[in-house]
């Protein structure tokens, strides 16, 4: 059986490839894919979790944790649309103006 | 190309510290992994569970999926009315 640590320290790595996208992108529609990447890191720990505790209710949530990031992703890049229409650049350094 | 790497290392450190933590506690698991051959995929069992034990998380997230996606088209709807 595969221990539990290895499924954890995969998830960390795929945590850390998000924050580090996070951290050094500039294009708006890139950072919203880390986003994702680290979304999708938690989901890995909740189903490793679940199935290794014989408890379905982590892999349940699981279903409603990707509903809400499609949702998030959704109005992420809506702002980011609306963002290009006014600015044409989705450069998130230059982004910051609250009103313009 | 300085602060490049200063996320590097800030990414790293924070790996190194969420593993070292990940692999120095001792998980309490169940030491046979539950194998269901009847359901293999178990998406009977996660069926069955959505509508008798998480109904009410399940209907609100049905609304909020649609409030994302009424948002979403005003968001992006943007130029029409000017």
């Amino acid at each position: 059986m595969i221990p539990l640590t290895y499924y954890l320290i995969l998830s960390t790595i795929v945590f850390t490839i998000g924050l580090y996208g996070i951290m050094t992108q500039r294009n708006g529609v890139r950072l919203l894919m880390s986003v994702e990447l680290m979304l999708n890191a938690a989901n890995i720990n909740l189903v490793a979790f679940s199935s290794y505790n014989d408890d379905m209710s982590g892999q349940v949530f699981v279903l409603f944790s990707i509903a809400l990031a499609a949702a998030e992703a959704v109005i992420g890049f809506a702002i980011l649309l609306s963002i290009y229409r006014m600015r044409d650049m989705i450069d998130v350094d230059n982004i910051n103006l609250l009103r313009w | 190309m300085l602060n490049k790497s200063i996320n590097a290392v800030v990414a790293l450190l924070f790996f190194a510290v969420v593993a070292l933590a990940v692999v120095s506690t001792t998980w309490v698991t169940v030491d046979e992994l539950p194998q269901n051959v009847a359901d293999q995929s178990n998406i009977e069992a996660i069926g069955v569970l959505i509508f008798t034990q998480f109904v009410i998380p399940f209907e609100v997230l049905s609304i909020v999926l649609l409030s994302a996606l009424i948002g979403a088209i005003y968001i992006a709807k943007g130029e029409v009315e000017q």
